[in-house]
């Protein structure tokens, strides 16, 4: 049996519990993010007849007042950086968040996902910056929980990054 | 090159000789056990063992190395002979087979002790309305209030990473969701660390909710958590400790490498397992009474039943095996159902019923269905019994079976011997018939019956019957003799009448005689002396069983009655006062005359004769003097008749006995002056 911990990082309300809801199978209720700063999760992948448990760490989102513990991240295999395509600033947390990461943990695999992607119209990320972060190998997908966009696909995607480290 | 001298070579060697020339020797012998894979082989041999239990001692390091190999030795011997690695455990699989179903089999029957002790208390019952209103089993509420405490999950946790490497649960606790549990314990733990600035290497231990509390020991490399319900002695926490240590020391490489792979992990499980306890409140020692009591009834009743059920299968049995030993009857097939059955065969309706064995047993009619086809048993008892019923054999008809013969002798009439020979083939059993010794008729021809007999032969009864007329001698010899013929049982001739020579009496012609069924019958008239011959001459005639002489009339008897009439019509008449009649001598003589022949009939006939001599008077004159008159007239005639001859003993007189009636006229008083005569045949007179 393969398992692997997998933390979802990003800043406060861009959408992580709704990129886990519906799409991973859950026992614990929202406020132990509030409480203990974390909530578990658990989803199975299967990729080229290899089925990878992958333990979600949803870590509470950071802001001015929260700061993501440390200690979370210790042992994780890769990571899910989420941003809000509605607000440019939680892509610099993300980048932030990244960097932390790296200093932890190391350098592990990790995909970056932009949410809320179906309000094209409120979007303030610039797209120069995605494309540049993309340039440097950065793996981003456009996400949108509301209509199912590409989350299968994310958490396939990560999977696949973490198959290759076997 | 160096080139060196012969003398100084020797020198060398010499010197060298004498420095290390002993141990030379060693290193050549060494040189030749290392060259010598045997030798090195033998030495190796003897310091092997004692090398490898000095390294046991020293740790578990060559045990490890040698893991790899043992485990692909065993997997090699099982793949080339598994009966050889089957035969090697089977010593050990047994008793551990055996011990495993005994401590299932003593927990099963420790849970089912509790559930009895509690069902009938009043615990019990409050137990039992916890039960139904929750809806857990009573069993488990039980088992929740009876429990100490209970290990009912244990989570080996990597303590890097939070991910579960081994997991183990009780069967009811089923969980999908233990890698969520052990990561959320982790984190936990890791939040406990960071929010209360716990020094290095102490952490969490235990988290304790109501009567619910998980234990946690730690590692430098891996977590053992373990979920409690109830209180538990700290001994637990002592055996967890020791189970994190040995899968710390077993695994180290392995989780100090882990990733992701939890499979090496898998052999935790066995390391893990001692720490599922749990313990049990006991209330007292031993089982209790009422257990006991209970036990006991349950007991009584399974044996109640055993027993009921053994006699019923003994009954059924019993019943079988008697319809079995019954001639005429095949037990095909036997059906058990419960307590009813249902047997199949075949039977002859000759056979017995066999209802009446069942009342031989205790077994229910009702629970019994005979299913029986009808077929003709080849048992001797039922082809005889067949034969008498198709057969009905007249009665003097003798039948014998020999093997599949059937022998008919014996006498019967042309009808029934036909249908004798008719009906024999039919009888199943019966395959060949031998009747030459049954005959239709019989041969009467030496009883030679005369014309007038008519001989009657009922073979089926074999009796014969005589009628008609023959005489007495043929019949006489046909009764001695009939019942000597072979087939006649019974002879009648009572309505045989026997034809007698009547000539043989010597009848005279006035008599007619005839002889009707023995009875003889004479006619006409004859002599006192043929008739008395005839009398005692018929005892000897067996033909003659009586005489009728009610119409034959005794000449001798009729001529003495004719001279007596004569005699009693006489009377002598005297005067008045007379005593005498001189007159009369023709009449005396004609009187005697009569006397004479009555007295000599009467002799002839041998019977005594009287003749009384009767005086009268007329009623002139006293009575007394009439009397002496009367007397004196009567002895008168009597002296005459003797005179005559006749024997005064054959006389009586008799004179007036009573006064005579006053006459009317003279005729009447001369009518009364007279003597008259009566006769008596065979008594004497009355004086």
């Amino acid at each position: 049996m393969i398992k692997m911990k997998v933390c979802m990082l990003g800043a406060f309300a861009v959408g992580k519990t709704s990129l886990v809801q519906q799409y991973v199978n859950s026992i614990f209720s929202e406020k132990y993010q509030t409480t203990l700063g974390v909530k578990i999760d658990k989803k199975s992948v299967s990729i080229n007849d290899q089925t990878l448990e992958l333990i979600l760490w949803d870590l509470a989102g950071e802001d001015e007042f929260i700061e993501v513990r440390s200690s979370y991240l210790r042992g994780s295999s890769g990571v899910i950086l989420v941003a809000d395509g509605t607000r440019a600033e939680t892509l610099d947390i993300a980048l932030m968040l990244k960097q932390k990461v790296d200093r932890e943990v190391g350098e592990i695999p990790f995909i970056l996902l932009v949410n809320k992607a179906d309000l094209a119209d409120n979007w303030t990320i610039d797209q120069t910056r995605l494309e540049q972060l993309k340039q440097d190998g950065w793996f981003i997908m456009l996400t949108s929980a509301k209509d199912s966009a590409n989350v299968e696909d994310a958490y396939l995607a990560l999977a696949t990054k973490l198959q290759q480290t076997l | 090159m160096n080139e060196t001298r012969p003398t100084e070579l020797s020198e060398f060697d010499e010197l060298r000789r004498l420095l290390v020339g002993p141990n030379i020797e060693k290193l050549e012998q060494l040189a030749e056990k290392l060259d010598s894979p045997e030798k090195l082989s033998h030495e190796i041999g003897g310091i092997l063992p004692q090398a490898m239990k000095i390294s046991a001692q020293q740790g578990d390091r060559l045990s490890e190395a040698m893991i790899p190999t043992v485990e692909e030795i065993v997997r090699l011997s099982i793949k080339r002979d598994i009966n050889k690695f089957a035969n090697a455990l089977f010593p050990v699989i047994g008793p551990a087979i055996r011990k495993s179903i005994s401590e299932t089999f003593r927990q099963m029957m420790q849970s089912l002790n509790q559930v009895l002790e509690y069902g009938l208390s009043w615990q019990g019952i409050k137990w039992r309305l916890e039960s139904i209103r929750t809806g857990i089993p009573f069993a488990q509420i039980v088992l929740l209030h009876s429990l100490q405490f209970r290990v009912e999950q244990a989570f080996l946790i990597h303590r890097n990473t939070g991910l579960l490497l081994s997991h183990l649960e009780l069967p009811e606790n089923q969980s999908q969701n233990a890698d969520m549990v052990s990561s959320m314990l982790s984190a936990i733990g890791d939040f406990v660390g960071d929010s209360f600035d716990v020094k290095n290497r102490q952490a969490l231990d235990s988290i304790q909710v109501g009567d619910f509390s998980i234990w946690i020991e730690q590692s430098p490399d891996a977590i053992l958590a373990v979920a409690i319900r109830g209180d538990a002695p700290a001994s637990l926490r002592a055996n967890l400790q020791q189970a994190l240590e040995d899968i710390q020391s077993q695994f180290e490489p392995e989780l100090n490498s882990f990733r992701s792979d939890t499979a090496p992990f898998e052999a935790c499980r066995d390391v893990l397992q001692p720490c599922m306890q749990s313990g049990y409140i006991t209330k007292q020692e031993g089982i209790p009474l009422k257990t006991k009591l209970i036990w006991l009834v349950i007991f009584i009743l399974l044996a109640y039943w055993a027993i009921s059920e053994l006699y019923l299968s003994m009954q059924q049995r019993d019943y079988i095996a008697l319809l079995e030993r019954e001639p005429g009857y095949v037990i095909t097939q036997v059906k058990y159902n419960g307590d009813s059955m249902t047997i199949r065969g075949l039977r002859d309706p000759l056979s017995r019923n066999p209802q009446n064995y069942i009342a031989l047993t205790t077994l229910n009619t009702d629970n019994i269905q005979l299913l029986f086809e009808p077929y003709h048993s080849l048992d001797r008892p039922f082809i005889e019994q067949r034969m008498q019923q198709i057969l009905q054999p007249p009665q003097y008809v003798k039948l014998e079976i020999k093997g599949s013969l059937l022998k008919i002798s014996g006498y019967a009439s042309p009808q029934q011997v036909t249908r004798l020979l008719t009906m024999a083939p039919l009888i199943s059993g019966i395959d060949q018939i031998d009747s030459s010794q049954l005959s239709d008729r019989i041969d009467l021809s030496e009883l030679n019956p005369p014309p007038g007999v008519k001989l009657a032969l009922d073979l089926d009864k074999g009796h014969l019957q005589a009628t008609g007329s023959a005489l007495q001698d043929w019949i006489e010899r046909t009764r001695a003799k009939a019942l000597s013929i072979e087939g006649i049982r019974s002879y009648d001739d009572s309505q045989l009448t026997s034809a007698f020579d009547l000539t043989l009496l010597n009848a005279p012609a006035s008599v007619t005689l005839s002889l009707q069924n023995g009875i003889l019958s004479a006619r006409g008239q004859a002599s006192d002396g043929w008739i008395k011959t005839l009398q005692s001459s018929i005892a000897s005639y067996t033909a003659i069983r009586q005489l009728d002489t009610t119409q034959l009339i005794n000449i001798d008897t009729e001529k003495l009655q004719q001279q007596i009439q004569l005699l009693e019509k006489e009377m002598v008449f005297f005067d008045a006062a007379a005593s005498y009649n001189y007159d009369a001598s023709d009449l005396f003589n004609h009187l005697a005359s009569l006397a004479k022949k009555i007295v000599l009939l009467a002799e002839q006939l041998e019977k005594p004769v009287e003749i009384m001599i009767q005086g009268h008077s007329d009623s002139m004159g006293n009575f007394q003097n009439n009397v002496f008159l009367s007397i004196e007239r009567a002895e008168y005639v009597a002296q005459h008749l003797v005179n005559s001859g006749i024997s005064p003993r054959h006389l009586q007189i008799k004179g007036l006995e009573a006064p005579v009636e006053k006459e009317k006229s003279l005729a009447e008083q001369r009518y009364n002056r007279r003597v008259s005569f009566s006769v008596s045949i065979g008594k004497p007179f009355q004086n």
